[in-house]
C-alpha cells in the first residue's frame, strides 16, 4: 500500500478508534463473550502501530486484565477501598479493589504509595527548577524512572567501570606520555637541549 | 551530562501518548468531566453554602464522605418506598480532582454518575479546594477529594440552581445508555449449516 504519511495517520486512527468503540458496545449489546478477543485486537492494533496509549487505558482501570470487558462501574464493576498491610513496608495503605462481576476477577490498586512517590517526583522536579541542575538534586529522580531508563544507566555504569579499570588507566598514562614526548620533540628549546 | 539528556528523552516519550483515541466522538473520554463556568465563582459557593455549614453543624445535610460512601450510596438504587413518595432525587457530587487524589480513584467516578439511577450533578473543583475539605471531614474518616450532598429539604435551592446553571451537564455517552441503544442480538432459529437442511429435503 503506497500511502502518504498523512493518510496512514488518517487510516491508522480511524483503524484504533473503531477497535476502541467496538469495545465499548460490547457491554450494551450484553454480549460480553468476547471482549477479551476484541480487547486482544485492539492491542494488536496499537503494538503494530507502535502507539503508546495513555497510562489510564493500559493500567488495568479502563478494562478487566481477565475477561477484557470495559469496566463500567455499578453495572459491571464492584469497587471498595480496603485497608490491606503491605508487605515490604509493614505499614497499613489503603487500596483500592476492583471486582469484575463478568468474571469474578479481583485487582488491586495501591495508591498511597503511589501518592507519595508522586509528590516526592514533583518535589524533586521543583527542585531541580529552583536550584538549577546540581548533581545530587538530579539523583533521586534518576531512581523514579522507568526499567528502560534504569537499563540504559546500567549500560552506562558499566561503560565508566571499563574505562576506570587499572589495565585502561595505565595505557591512559602511556598515550599521554608518549603524546608528551611527541610535542616535545617538536618543541625548538627541547631540540636545541638535545643537541 | 546523561541524566539531562534522560530527562530529555523521558519528555519525549511523554508527549508521543496517543491522544485521539481519548477525542473520539463515541466514548467522548476527554470530556468525561463536565466544564465548570466562573470556577472560582463555584468554589466561593460551595464553600461558603457547603463545606462551612459542615464545619459549623455537620449534622444540618444529607453527605457521603469519601470513596467508599460516594460509591456505595451512587451504586445502590433508591429504595422503593423513596420512589412512590417521591422521584428520584438530586445529588451533587463535589470532587477534587486537580488535586493530588490517586488517578484510580478518580477514573470510574465520571462513568458512575451518567449511570447512577439518581440525578448526578458532577462538579469538579479547582486546585487546592480539598484543604476545604478536610477542615470539615469528620476526623476518622477519609474523603478522598469526594463529598457527595443529598439535596433535601434543607439543601438551599438557591445555591442548587447556581450551580446547576453553570457547571455543564454531564455530556450523555453514547455508550453508557443502555436502555436506548438499538442494537441488539436477535435470537434466531435459522439453522446455521444450512446446506445440510436443504439436502435433507
Amino acid at each position: 500500500m503506497s500511502l502518504n504519511r498523512s493518510q496512514r495517520e488518517k487510516f491508522v486512527a480511524t483503524h484504533i478508534t473503531h477497535k476502541y468503540n467496538l469495545l465499548h458496545i460490547l457491554p450494551g449489546i450484553e454480549q460480553t463473550q468476547l471482549a477479551g478477543l476484541y480487547l486482544k485486537s485492539f492491542y494488536n492494533g496499537v503494538k503494530r502501530n507502535q502507539l503508546c496509549l495513555p497510562e489510564s487505558i493500559t493500567n488495568g482501570t479502563k478494562f478487566c486484565e481477565q475477561c477484557g470487558v470495559v469496566h463500567i462501574a455499578g453495572v459491571n464493576l464492584e469497587m471498595q477501598v480496603v485497608k490491606r498491610e503491605t508487605k515490604t513496608s509493614g505499614k497499613s495503605g489503603r487500596t483500592l479493589q476492583y471486582k469484575c462481576t463478568q468474571c469474578s476477577a479481583i485487582k488491586e490498586f495501591v495508591f498511597e504509595a503511589a501518592e507519595v512517590s508522586r509528590d516526592e517526583l514533583q518535589k524533586s522536579t521543583k527542585e531541580l527548577v529552583s536550584e538549577g541542575t546540581s548533581a545530587g538534586k538530579i539523583k533521586p529522580l534518576m531512581e523514579n524512572e522507568s526499567k528502560v531508563k534504569k537499563q540504559s544507566s546500567a549500560k552506562n555504569r558499566a561503560k565508566k567501570r571499563k574505562m576506570n579499570s587499572l589495565s585502561n588507566m595505565l595505557n591512559k598514562k602511556k598515550e599521554a606520555d608518549a603524546s608528551k614526548k611527541r610535542s616535545l620533540s617538536l618543541n625548538l628549546n627541547d631540540f636545541l637541549q638535545k643537541s | 551530562m546523561s541524566s539531562l539528556k534522560q530527562l530529555q528523552r523521558k519528555s519525549a516519550i511523554k508527549k508521543q501518548v496517543y491522544k485521539p483515541i481519548l477525542d473520539n466522538p463515541y466514548t467522548d473520554e476527554a470530556h468525561n468531566w463536565p466544564y465548570v463556568q466562573e470556577q472560582s465563582l463555584i468554589a466561593e459557593l460551595v464553600r461558603s453554602h457547603v463545606t462551612t455549614v459542615l464545619q459549623q453543624a455537620p449534622d444540618s445535610l444529607d453527605v457521603r464522605f469519601g470513596f467508599n460512601d460516594v460509591v456505595k450510596f451512587l451504586q445502590g438504587s433508591p429504595s422503593k418506598d423513596d420512589l412512590v413518595a417521591s422521584p428520584p432525587s438530586r445529588v451533587f457530587l463535589f470532587v477534587c480532582n486537580r488535586d493530588s487524589i490517586p488517578s484510580v480513584l478518580l477514573a470510574q467516578i465520571p462513568i458512575l454518575a451518567r449511570v447512577s439511577r439518581y440525578e448526578v450533578v458532577l462538579v469538579p473543583l479547582p486546585r487546592g479546594f480539598i484543604s476545604h475539605l478536610d477542615e470539615c471531614c469528620p476526623a476518622n474518616q477519609y474523603h478522598d477529594g469526594m463529598l457527595l450532598v443529598v439535596e433535601n429539604s434543607n439543601f438551599d435551592i438557591q445555591f442548587a440552581s447556581q450551580v446547576v446553571k453553570r457547571v455543564g451537564h454531564v455530556t450523555p455517552q453514547p455508550w453508557l445508555k443502555f436502555n436506548e441503544s438499538r442494537i441488539a442480538v436477535i435470537a434466531s432459529e435459522v439453522s446455521l449449516n444450512s446446506k445440510s437442511a436443504k439436502s435433507s429435503k
